[in-house]
């Protein structure tokens, strides 16, 4: 896996949003260096993202590229795309390409829902995923159930935890909010589960945010779901690639013509290993989900958030040891 | 334990720029971002980084080590000078004599 952000241009302002909303594209070329290194690294899914990707002037041409040379498309959107690329994406074979369209605007309920994004899953019904970017503990999901049952979208739900970068500076969902967060998702995973409606998570989410009683109508995602923070490959426009988005000021390597995506991770993974060691919450080191290796302690960029710093000096005086020998 | 209380005469401990540290809930851990390497302190060691960051004086330090590890002044004296010089070897605080 490996995800390929073709702009940083968008035309939304999430607050959530590692993106820096400039006019960073892709260039061709790059485009097709991305493909070879997938492509030698065994890779069959493109997957395509942004800032928001339809905005990018070669969207379509890449798009096509990917597709003539065999690979799948998963393209995450947050569905506000000009009509040329709806046009575009509603041609394409459903087989061939998903879009992962995240609701960006959190509606209370479906009827909330924007003209342009009804529109959207209208158009691309069972091509869509709809999913939410969760940056607050006061979320609505019920409207991502009305969204699949009511345009037929794939039978997924995807979710994600809005995290911080390591350098700080966007909005995230703080760990002490993960319980209420975690409350919520298990209600909607019942009511979402009898429709044969499951969930994606993305990266970050920890079993312990879940109440026990929960994780059997989570399904077999639970058993997977604490171990999610690894080198993911995000290929940036200039062709740098990072660990992951929030990771990306701590460490970028070139896309060289003779590195796979295990080498990659392994690169990554290498200079992270004494970071590791710092996990989400105080109480992780006594952790059996940790213990039994259920959970690696969660995102290691919101872990690194927990980090102080002090410039404290202790000088020890001369007459230390002398002095207090006396008393004894 | 090795007898520590006579080596550090003059000696000033700062903590290194690129050290930063989180507390667990069985002690603190310390993240050398320049040399890349971690050093978990358990008890006591974690109360004499945490006494201190807040700023305590080395006295005042020795002396709630006392209570904190139920030990006599010589011994006390012991652990925290052992502390400063291990973290001082490994380039977690800088040390100025």
């Amino acid at each position: 896996m490996a995800n390929i952000s073709i702009t940083t241009k968008c035309n939304k302002k999430c607050r959530y949003c590692f993106a820096s909303n400039s006019d960073n594209f892709m260039e061709g070329q790059t485009f097709e260096q991305t493909l070879d290194f997938l492509e030698r690294s065994g890779i069959k899914e493109v997957r395509i993202l942004g800032g928001e990707p339809t905005l990018h002037p070669g969207f379509s041409v890449f798009v096509r590229a990917a597709l003539n040379r065999g690979f799948g498309i998963l393209l995450f959107s947050n569905g506000y795309m000009p009509e040329s690329a709806l046009c575009f994406l509603e041609e394409l074979p459903a087989e061939k390409v998903k879009i992962l369209v995240n609701v960006v605007t959190n509606p209370e309920s479906f009827d909330g829902l924007d003209k342009r994004l009804v529109s959207l899953f209208q158009r691309l019904n069972t091509k869509t995923i709809p999913g939410l970017n969760i940056d607050t503990p006061s979320i609505q999901l019920d409207f991502l159930l009305d969204i699949v049952l009511g345009f037929n979208t794939m039978r997924k739900v995807r979710l994600g935890l809005a995290h911080p970068k390591a350098e700080g500076g966007n909005h995230f969902l703080h760990p002490r909010y993960y319980p209420a967060v975690g409350r919520k998702i298990a209600e909607f995973s019942s009511k979402a589960r009898p429709y044969g409606v499951g969930i994606l998570f993305d990266c970050g989410f920890v079993p312990c945010m879940f109440p026990e009683s929960s994780f059997s109508s989570i399904g077999p995602e639970m058993a997977e779901l604490g171990k999610r923070c690894n080198p993911i490959l995000d290929i940036l426009p200039d062709g740098q690639v990072a660990s992951c988005f929030p990771l990306a000021s701590l460490q970028q390597e070139m896309l060289r013509e003779d590195l796979t995506d295990t080498e990659l991770r392994n690169v990554f993974s290498k200079k992270q290993e004494t970071f590791r060691s710092m996990m989400l919450y105080k109480k992780c080191s006594n952790c059996t989900y940790r213990q039994h290796g259920h959970c690696t302690g969660g995102c290691l960029s919101a872990s690194m958030q927990r980090q102080r710093f002090s410039k404290f000096t202790l000088t020890v005086p001369d007459c230390q040891g002398t002095l207090l020998s006396h008393f004894f | 334990m090795l007898n520590h209380s006579r080596q550090n005469r003059n000696a000033s401990y700062s903590c290194h720029p690129k050290v930063r540290w989180v507390v667990e809930i069985d002690g603190v851990l310390l993240i050398h971002h320049e040399l890349e390497k971690k050093k978990k302190l358990g008890y006591p060691e974690a109360a004499v980084w945490d006494l201190a960051t807040q700023g305590f004086a080395y006295a005042r330090m020795v002396d709630l080590i006392t209570r904190i590890a139920s030990v006599g002044f010589r011994e006390a004296e012991n652990i925290v000078n052992g502390c400063l010089e291990s973290l001082a070897e490994q380039g977690f605080l800088q040390k100025t004599e």
